[in-house]
């Protein structure tokens, strides 16, 4: 009887130290992912000390002739999010260009509203669609934004599996326990382990998810004058009142 | 004696011609005003439909003023122009003019169908107006002109 209350302290231990560590990777995870200085500039990167904001890294992640992540993030869980914005002669034509490049690439649409939209592309196609940006317009800003998750996911993984292991053992606890307050005391710990399991499925595939596809936010503006005046406005009255600038005005 | 005859027989036209230059919004609009002579209506994704009546004092006829109206928007304001067709808006000759402009970053299609009624003291000047997105316009021109009950 005392070996098996040992066991459960032991196993309860055990399972709050689980959670303790998913805790700690949800605060690595909300915000900034943490690298040493020095492993970021052996890879050419500009580490403000959470994600890296290039400026001479996105020539580093981004070559136009090679049009793929250096060697050195190819093993690597990298979240790449780049922004772009963009003068264009017709926003229409330019935002179905790239919606058909992104379809193209196996990527998809995740939210347009006026003339932002914020695509997610398949990570391996991502710089190459990067590479063709430009084509649709003036670059008036670009910004690219590399994190490395690579031991939040390792570390997730191992917490995530120690969870699963201790949630066994548990359950192999509960089969042979008879005293009704260790039971009670197991299956509450059991139902806080396997909220803490999914939670940490779910932050694993979202990460997962993150790491597949990379996020691009191209924000066009037009260079197309609005009105273009070539003579004076007529001297007709009603004709003032109306046009398109004037029903939208008046709506 | 003439001259309330006048105002009566021009009251009445007026009545006659308002009547029927208010048609019911298109389907798929609702209004959003409505009165004497105009209709105002808006569809779920911002189209905008308005019919409105302008008095006439010039007694201009419909080439003078669909001359003065293309020249505005295409001289003066820099729409494309890209479609354009007589029908008959509510039994009378009309005019429908499609253009393209850019307002607010975005690309609209405008179409606009004018109409000139005549009255005893002053001519009426009617205006059918339809402003949607490039991406959407086509969605809406059948319902638009069904509602104009041109042809």
């Amino acid at each position: 009887m005392l070996v098996a209350k040992r066991s459960i302290s032991l196993l309860l231990l055990a399972a709050s130290l689980v959670s303790v560590g998913c805790s700690a990777m949800k605060t690595a995870y909300d915000g900034k992912v943490a690298r040493p200085a020095a492993e970021a500039a052996a890879r050419g990167f500009a580490d403000d000390g959470g994600g890296m904001m290039l400026g001479a890294a996105t020539k580093a992640l981004a070559p136009s002739s090679s049009a793929a992540p250096p060697a050195a993030t190819r093993d690597r869980k990298m979240i790449y999010t780049a922004r772009y914005g963009l003068l264009v002669p017709q926003v229409e034509d330019a935002v179905e260009r790239l919606l058909g490049w992104v379809d193209g690439a196996g990527g998809y649409l995740k939210e347009r509203k006026d003339g932002t939209v914020i695509c997610k592309v398949p990570a391996e196609r991502f710089f190459p669609l990067l590479d063709r940006v430009p084509e649709l317009g003036v670059v008036l800003s670009e910004a690219l934004d590399a994190k490395d998750v690579t031991r939040e996911m390792q570390d997730l993984g191992i917490r995530l599996e120690n969870a699963r292991k201790s949630r066994t053992r548990l359950l192999a606890l509960l089969e042979k326990a008879t005293v009704v307050e260790d039971i009670l005391k197991i299956e509450k710990e059991l139902r806080r382990l396997t909220e803490e399991i999914e939670r940490m499925e779910g932050d694993l595939r979202l990460f997962e998810h993150k790491v597949a596809f990379s996020t691009l936010t191209v924000e066009f503006r037009s260079n197309a004058p609005a009105v273009r005046t070539r003579r004076e406005a007529s001297r007709f009255a009603w004709v003032r009142q109306v046009g398109v600038e004037r029903v939208l005005e008046d709506f | 004696m003439i001259r309330a005859s006048a105002r009566l027989a021009f009251l009445a036209s007026f009545v006659l011609t308002v009547g029927c230059a208010a048609p019911l919004a298109p389907d798929g609009f609702t209004v959003v005003d409505d009165g004497v002579g105009h209709t105002k209506a808006i569809a779920s994704d911002d189209s905008m439909f308005w019919v409105r009546t302008f008095r006439d004092d010039l007694d201009g006829t419909l080439t003078f003023w669909h001359e003065t109206l293309v020249g505005d928007f295409v001289d003066h304001r820099g729409y494309a122009r890209l479609e354009e067709r007589e029908i008959h808006w509510g039994g009378v000759p009309a005019i429908e003019m499609i253009f393209e402009a850019t307002a607010r970053g975005r690309t609209r299609r405008y179409l606009v169908t004018l109409r000139i009624e005549e009255g005893l003291l002053a001519n009426r000047i009617h205006i059918a107006e339809f402003v949607a997105d490039k991406t959407v316009f086509d969605d809406h021109l059948d319902v638009v002109r069904e509602a104009l009950g041109g042809h």
